[in-house]
């Protein structure tokens, strides 16, 4: 059983709270960059936050169990009323996500770790890399959230355990309503990890196997039972399982990162070495205990090893050598890809890193901690550099297009600007600012048409953007295209163009993308002047 | 705390201490100097590839910086004020208003056989172990050797050194960061230990660094004045608490606070007075040089503040700021810098470490702490009100620049943070290497430059100053700045140039005027003439206070009258009118009365200084016999 997290007669404020803030700093501070960043998801989290009717599907399929939920959203509508602005809203959304995570494994693990292991853990959660990356490389808001409320969760369990159930209840529930009404799928899948973690953890059991099978046994079945409901999604899930050295592999700037994080994994498993050969009492540990007077020795071996299992279980989860379990559980039909589950890798990796400290003290005097706390930022330091952009598209883009094969949009026509040339020969200058939220399945053409108020077609181009030096089928998810084009206009036509029509085609077949929430295939925007 | 108090703690090391110290004493000394100096390889490690990081910011200035300084020398000038060939050969007093310590540096390798680019590489080295040396020796007396080998491994390696070294090329400022922990240890000395010597190596530290630096001696300057009262009001805090004051004790409160300032003042002045020689010429004479194209322009001050995201941000480059927050050069605080002094905090609040640190440590380190959240507020747009009311700042010209404040700031937070629990059981532990370790890998990304090979040559400075033209210097007088000259047409021809006259402007004049150039140094050119009648002789140099023209007697060269000087054109080139006949013209630069009396009081200094260390020495003697 975890101890209790507050000794008697003791009011004092913990400082230790403002530290574990403070030393979220690298994390928030590119947040603070004053434009938004080339996430995978674009835009789209600030149309959702901005168009909340729509959220959290603005501008795609609904599905409900697989993608957001809207509490995110709903969360994030008091921060658009402060800020203004989508994009600010949005970035403060992610700051109180980071914070709220960071404060949340602190207040979590200070009760099996102390002060000293707690906040290593909670700088460890926050510097995650696939934390990050949820941030800054994928845009995954919801799953942003998630991290925020997950930590919460676990803190309730433990308190659940003492017996203090009104105030684990008061916890508990909203915050796995609140999991369930972020991102249900993936919420759905930490179920059975957070009863493990109850039902394991705080008690010594004779037959935990038993005990394990029994207490997962109903949330499995009602997974196994809700997964064969759910229709599938519309990407192969078993083509996205990882292989295993990405797990470990530092490449971050090309392609999604799924690496575990070399500080984290390296402390878990100094964590792992430190307990195995750990000789004598509960004495040896170190740090500073935590505020238990009784002896949580096993509690916290049983945690270690729980935690263990968990972060090898996940990891499996996400390799190929998982296929049939996926098949035949069912589970599947919770997720879009199979590596999203190491979403959950976040609290095991915490929890046994922050672990070092408390079992050598050593490594809790201050220049050794603070050197362990050091070393997992500095390991993450190079990833807190996200492709910034200083485009704002407002609450809407001009237009959304889905390819003709695709079940979603893919292009978004984020802004525009069109202005009159100043060279002696009419002509009007045409920058479209693109932006690809999926990898874009064919390579497409874009048509711009300049039209007369009676329609007419007074000038056209029609072309692969950035002439032909970036093919639709190259954009990156998230990347900021800037397509300029140039009409010449024939200075013998009285009057100038007043719209202009854009659209995307395959060259091959005519086939046009179709602009999502128009009947029409074509995008008109005005021109200014006219 | 009082003195005493500070050496009964000191005397209180633990057996294990004085088994290292007494290891330090057989091997002769510190052999953390020795570490110091071998961990400074990781920074200095760019600089021993072959060529020189030309592209760099400054680079390019510093070569020629010594390029033309050692034409002066060469010409016999113990200290030449005037760079003949600086404003495409119409000549700028350069070094009467800009540092000259670190080009005398460069100038001694020059002279021992190094090229310009290798003697400036090794001042950029030197600046870095040096640098190293000083804060090992500072923060050693504070908080102990461990602590001072991490903040001396910190100040060398925190990035913005770095960007100094490698991005900025910033001869100047890189060499000042040897003397900044000089000062703040010397005035810390002097406050605590006021002794001789402090008062010595204080007077010695501050002139080297206004001989090196001034904007950063201005700078730190405004940060003594805080740094002073802080300790001087702690101190007589210390042996006086204020709870004891009564309406009468204020006045020998008033005596007791200015006999512990006095070895601080002492020490300041003596270095004010030493480096007089340089900084009098240059803060009055600063006038008579253009400066609208320093401080216009895109060097403007306009709020070109550091976004915050900046200070912790990764993201390198070799560019230059630019305004907005896509800057292609680093403004980042370090984050093995900023963790550590995070922690240097979480050891003061915590009561057990705590108890390790001497009360002026914690002192130190809280004023450090609050410095540097003080600059870094400075560094943002939400201090720009701020910024309206230091007009001294903002000769700084953008705030990114403070970060020079930071550096020093924050390798002390460092070294506190290595202060651990446990007393020194070997010559060094494993936790102060694992920090230092950090800090050199938290930088070692950072440690690169581009490095390419250039001729150093009169024709190499012309193209320099051509492509670099806005920053071309120019005497007050000059109403249009250069872009070319005739000399430097006979530069980059590689034809020598022996003469300054300006012909064009003579031979325009009636009088079938003639004139030779029969001797041209740095700071004077002797012309003999003649002419039928009167004329104007007009020389290719701006006018600055200092030259002086005379007419010679044509036979034994004696003076029979000095000439007065005009301006001729745009260029504010000097023009003297010489009579007919056959004569001599010696034009002449010469120090001003401001210059004589820096020069006086900067002797005087000197003869002060070696009194008191005489002195002191005599002093001594006795005491030693005894």
């Amino acid at each position: 059983m975890p101890p209790s997290t507050t000794p008697a007669g003791r009011a004092r404020f913990d400082l230790a709270w403002v530290l574990v803030l403070l030393l979220t700093v690298f994390a928030l501070a590119p947040l603070t960059y004053p434009g938004f960043f080339e996430a995978e998801s674009g835009f789209l989290p600030v149309f959702n936050v901005e168009n909340m009717s729509d959220a959290p599907h603005w501008g795609r399929t609904g599905d409900s169990i697989r993608s957001e939920g809207r509490l995110a959203y709903l969360l994030t509508w008091p921060l658009l009323q402060v800020a203004g602005s989508g994009v600010a809203a949005v970035k403060m959304g992610y700051a109180v996500a980071f914070l709220l995570g960071a404060l949340g494994v602190y207040l979590w693990t200070r009760s099996w770790l102390g002060t000293k292991g707690a906040i290593l853990a909670s700088v460890v959660y926050t510097y995650l890399p696939w934390h990050l990356a949820t941030v800054y490389l994928r845009g995954a808001y919801a799953e942003a959230w998630l991290w925020a409320l997950w930590p919460f969760a676990l803190w309730a369990i433990d308190r659940l355990s003492e017996w203090r159930l009104l105030l684990a209840g008061a916890v508990a529930i909203p915050v796995l309503l609140a999991l369930l009404w972020v991102q249900p799928g993936l919420a759905l899948l930490s179920l059975p990890l957070l009863v493990a973690y109850g039902v394991l953890v705080p008690h010594k059991h004779p037959w935990p196997a038993l005990q394990l099978i029994a207490a997962m046994g109903l949330p499995a079945l009602l997974l196994w039972y809700a997964g064969r409901r759910i229709p599938p999604g519309h990407l192969a899930f078993g083509q996205h399982f990882l292989h295993p050295f990405q797990l470990f592999s530092a490449n971050w700037d090309s392609g999604t990162p799924f690496q575990l994080g070399l500080a984290a994994l390296g402390l878990s498993l100094v964590a792992v070495i430190l307990w195995l050969t750990r000789k004598g009492s509960e004495a040896d540990a170190g740090g500073d205990p935590p505020a238990s007077s009784g002896d949580n020795t096993g509690g916290l071996g049983r945690a270690l090893w729980l935690w263990v299992v968990v972060l090898f279980v996940l990891g499996l989860l996400s390799l190929p050598i998982s296929a049939p379990f996926w098949d035949l559980s069912g589970y599947q039909a919770f997720l879009t890809y199979p590596w999203q589950i190491l979403a959950l890798a976040g609290l095991p990796l915490a929890f046994l890193a922050g672990s070092t400290v408390r079992l050598d003290k050593r490594l809790a005097q201050l220049p050794m901690w603070a050197g362990l706390i050091a070393l997992v930022v500095l390991a993450s330091y190079p990833y807190l550099a996200p492709s910034f952009t200083r485009v704002d598209p407002g609450p809407e883009p001009d237009a959304l297009f889905q390819p003709v094969e695709a079940t979603t949009p893919q292009i978004v026509l984020l802004d525009h600007e069109i202005a009159a040339s100043a060279a002696i020969s009419p002509s009007l200058a045409v920058t479209l600012t693109w932006q690809a939220v999926e990898p874009v399945d064919g390579d497409y053409t874009v048509f711009v048409h300049a039209l007369a108020p009676d329609g007419s077609k007074v000038a056209q181009r029609d072309t692969r953007p950035c002439d032909g030096e970036c093919p639709t089928n190259t954009w990156q998810p998230g990347e900021i295209i800037l397509d300029r084009y140039e009409l010449e206009l024939d200075p013998s036509v009285p009057a100038g163009p007043d719209r202009l029509a854009i659209g995307l085609y395959l060259l091959e077949t005519g086939d046009r993308a179709i602009v999502a929430g128009q009947d029409e295939r074509t995008v008109y925007l005005h021109v200014p002047g006219n | 705390m009082s003195p005493a108090t500070e050496r009964h703690q000191a005397a209180s090391k633990t057996s294990a201490t004085r088994s290292a110290a007494a290891r330090t004493s057989r091997l002769g000394f510190d052999p953390y100097l020795l570490l110091v100096v071998l961990f400074s390889l990781f920074a200095i490690g760019p600089l021993l590839q072959p060529g020189y990081q030309w592209d760099a910011h400054d680079a390019r200035h510093s070569v020629y910086f010594l390029f033309e300084f050692h034409q002066g020398i060469e010409d016999g000038l113990l200290y030449p004020r005037w760079q003949p060939d600086f404003a495409f050969g119409y000549g700028y007093p350069f070094f009467n208003i800009y540092g000259p310590l670190a080009t005398y540096a460069g100038e001694a390798f020059y002279l021992l056989g190094l090229d310009y680019t290798g003697a400036v590489k090794t001042v950029f080295a030197l600046s870095i172990i040096g640098s190293g040396l000083a804060m090992y020796g500072f923060v050693k007396r504070v908080l102990g050797r461990r602590a001072g080998l991490v903040a001396a491994v910190a100040y060398m390696v925190i990035p913005y050194r770095l960007v100094d070294l490698y991005v900025r090329a910033a001869l100047a400022e890189s060499v000042a960061y040897v003397f900044v922990p000089l000062v703040l240890w010397g005035v810390w000395a002097t406050l605590y230990r006021p002794r001789l010597v402090n008062v010595v190596g204080l007077a010695l530290a501050y002139a080297a660094l206004m001989y090196t630096s001034p904007l950063v001696t201005l700078l730190l300057t405004l940060i003594l004045v805080f740094y002073i009262a802080a300790l001087a009001l702690a101190r007589v805090n210390d042996e006086q608490s204020w709870r004891t004051l009564s309406r009468e004790s204020w006045l020998p409160l008033l005596g007791h606070m200015a006999h512990v300032l006095l070895p601080t003042a002492v020490g300041l002045i003596l270095g004010l007075g030493l480096s007089a020689l340089f900084a009098f010429p240059a803060m009055t004479e600063n006038r008579f040089v253009r400066v609208d194209q320093w401080y216009g322009g895109r060097y403007a001050w306009g709020g070109d503040f550091v976004e915050f995201f900046q200070l912790f941000s990764p993201t390198w480059g070799f560019g230059t700021s630019v305004p907005g927050p896509n800057d292609n050069v680093s403004f980042q605080l370090g984050v093995v810098p900023v963790v550590l002094s995070l922690f240097a905090l979480v050891a003061l609040v915590h009561k057990r470490t705590r108890a390790r640190f001497s009360p002026s440590a914690v002192r130190l380190t809280l004023f450090f702490a609050v410095l540097t959240a003080m600059v870094v507020f400075l560094m943002l747009e939400v201090s720009a009100p701020l910024w309206q009311v230091l007009p001294l700042v903002r000769l700084a010209q953008f705030p990114w620049r403070l970060l020079t404040l930071t550096v020093f700031a924050m390798a002390f937070l460092a070294g506190v943070a290595a202060k651990s629990a446990r007393p020194l059981r070997s010559l060094v532990d494993i936790p102060t290497l694992i920090l230092v370790a950090l800090l050199i890998l938290g930088s070692l990304p950072y440690m690169q430059a581009q490095m390419s090979e250039q001729e150093v040559s009169l024709a190499g400075l012309m193209r320099f100053q051509q492509s670099a033209d806005e920053m071309t210097g120019s005497t007050a007088w000059v109403r249009e700045i250069p872009t070319w000259s005739p000399m430097a047409d006979y530069h980059i021809a590689g034809e020598p140039l022996t003469s300054k006259i300006n012909y064009d402007a003579l031979y325009r004049q009636p009088g079938r005027a003639h004139a030779r150039t029969l001797e041209l140094r740095v700071d004077s050119e002797l012309v003999e003439y003649s002419a039928e009648r009167p004329v104007l002789l007009t020389f290719n140099t701006f006018y600055y206070p200092g030259w002086h023209a005379y007419l010679l007697d044509a036979g034994t060269d004696a003076v029979i009258e000095e000439l007065p000087i005009a301006l001729y054109g745009d260029l504010g080139l000097m023009t003297v009118r010489v009579p007919a006949g056959v004569g001599r013209v010696l034009l002449q630069f010469e120090d001003t009365p401001v210059r004589k009396v820096g020069t006086a009081v900067s002797a005087g200094s000197l003869l002060v200084l070696f009194i008191l260390v005489l002195a002191g020495w005599l002093l001594r003697r006795p005491v030693r016999r005894r």
